[in-house]
């Protein structure tokens, strides 16, 4: 049970990993950067993937307890709920019938409103998880390609993080409606 | 520059998660709080927020 708990956290990880990965190559080829609602939703997802991660780091260093695993689905749900509100913010922003949305939609979906759905999905998820518990053997178990999956986040975050300050340049802010790299302006 | 501070805090985090030190959940708890507060006033501002 154990071991198949922590392959699904692994799996989580690496849904979220992907999910950013995708909304960079779609930045990249598309040639579309992100406003700001739509980076506030990345950060979110960011901040989910710290819950997982803290399951399979404790899990790596220590050992996986009940505890550890409620500490970090609590951590994914209230970082999920963060970003449904942004999520939810935006799509309410285009909701008036006539508004084409922002950016270009993905399976007929604006890519807010896939977060939208991906939070909600996370958060069902983390409440299965988080249900699951009880049934924890405690020991020192460890996960599938713990430091490769922590690598992986760390990675894609470095690159937002390079992204982000090339797309704000020396403001403080992101502008609201972006064209461009302003760094290299 | 904010976002990049934020994602930078998410690193933090990681690192601090990564060596079992007990700055991981503060961490954590004080990016959650900034996004939201940085969420609450770009919707309480008039029509400043990004789309």
């Amino acid at each position: 049970m154990t071991r198949l708990y922590l392959l699904a956290v692994t799996v989580n990880v690496w849904v979220l990993v992907g999910i950013l990965a995708a909304a960079f190559a779609v930045q990249l080829w598309l040639g579309e950067p992100p406003c700001p609602l739509c980076v506030m939703q990345r950060i979110a997802l960011m901040l989910v993937a710290l819950g997982p991660l803290h399951i399979l780091l404790c899990a790596y260093a220590a050992s996986l307890t009940s505890s550890v695993a409620a500490v970090g689905q609590g951590m994914a749900i209230i970082a999920a709920m963060l970003g449904a509100v942004a999520a939810g913010r935006q799509v309410l922003l285009h909701i008036l019938p006539g508004d084409s949305g922002f950016g270009s939609p993905l399976f007929g979906l604006h890519l807010y409103t896939w977060c939208f759905i991906t939070f909600s999905c996370q958060i069902a998820a983390s409440a299965v998880l988080l249900m699951t518990t009880p049934w924890l053997e405690d020991g020192k178990v460890r996960g599938p390609l713990t430091m490769i999956t922590a690598a992986a986040f760390a990675f894609i975050v470095a690159a937002n993080l390079l992204s982000v300050i090339a797309e704000a340049g020396l403001h403080w802010d992101l502008p609201a409606d972006p064209s461009g790299y302003l760094l290299f302006r | 520059m904010i976002y990049a501070v934020f994602m930078l805090l998410v690193l933090l985090a990681l690192v601090a998660s990564s060596r079992s030190h007990v700055l991981e959940l503060p961490l954590f708890c004080v990016t959650v709080l900034w996004v939201l507060g940085h969420l609450i006033a770009d919707m309480t501002s008039p029509l400043t927020l990004g789309f």
